[in-house]
């Protein structure tokens, strides 16, 4: 199988958070779920698809999602939904990116260090 | 399931994964995979290529191995506490052993003392002399 180039480690959290995310409008399976994150980042953000099935499969075991089995076209899919868990998670998660985001916007944009990180 | 992901399923089962998961892991992935295969096809694909390009989609090896064995809860609890699975029954066979053996112990030595001291095989024969010192 051909290796595939992925973002490195500081995409740590970001399948989480983007899983979250789209899941909380609606529910999906795995090749929707990555499709979405394709098409809404561009590209951007780039990995290998399959991973994201442990990303799933972990956060239902935490709680954060569940899951039930569809059949649509005569094929059986595994969709994926948030829970009420996973929705404070999310909340977390947005909160905390959004601050460092904007630390490191500051950062770029020639703010100082000591507002940056506050 | 897939030929591609034999090996993936060795890899996983070898590093500890319960094979519950590994079982759904592939399940998901074989169906992702014939999901692009579908999308490289309707592109204008030729089976093979499109075969090829949604493997490389999917992801490497590697890394479709490594993101479910960093995932610590979903491997086998002779993985995750060993000594739960190995030690403790161990541990439970020994401690019966010893009390069988500590039993064994009291028996012979209940013996030991009956032969030593006789009259306590009749424990009411004092009493009975005492009560009927005539007889």
């Amino acid at each position: 199988m051909a290796a595939r180039e992925t973002n490195p480690n500081f995409m740590n959290g970001v399948p989480e958070l983007l899983i979250l995310r789209l899941l909380q409008q609606e529910e999906m399976y795995g090749y929707e779920i990555v499709q979405a994150i394709r098409n809404r980042t561009a590209a951007v953000i780039a990995v290998g698809e399959g991973v994201v099935y442990p990303v799933l499969h972990a956060l239902e075991r935490e709680g954060a999602l569940r899951s039930r089995r569809k059949t649509v076209n005569s094929r059986s899919r595994i969709y994926y939904s948030v829970t009420p868990r996973g929705s404070h998670r999310l909340a977390d998660l947005s909160e905390a990116w959004s601050n460092l985001a904007a630390a490191i916007q500051k950062m770029l944009t020639g703010g100082q260090h000591g507002e940056a990180i506050q | 399931m897939a030929k591609p992901f034999n090996e993936l399923r060795e890899r996983l089962l070898r590093a500890g994964v319960a094979p519950r998961h590994v079982r759904r892991y592939l399940t998901e992935l074989t169906d992702h995979l014939a999901d692009l295969r579908a999308e490289e096809e309707r592109a204008g694909r030729s089976r093979a290529d499109a075969e090829a390009a949604a493997l490389v989609r999917l992801g490497g090896m590697d890394d479709l191995a490594k993101a479910m064995i960093e995932q610590r809860q979903f491997q086998s609890w002779c993985v995750r506490a060993p000594w739960a699975m190995f030690g403790l029954p161990l541990s439970a066979r020994g401690l019966l052993r010893r009390l069988l053996l500590f039993v064994v112990w009291l028996e012979n030595l209940s013996a030991g003392i009956r032969y030593a001291f006789p009259r306590l095989n009749r424990p009411n024969l004092r009493a009975c002399e005492s009560l009927f010192p005539g007889r």
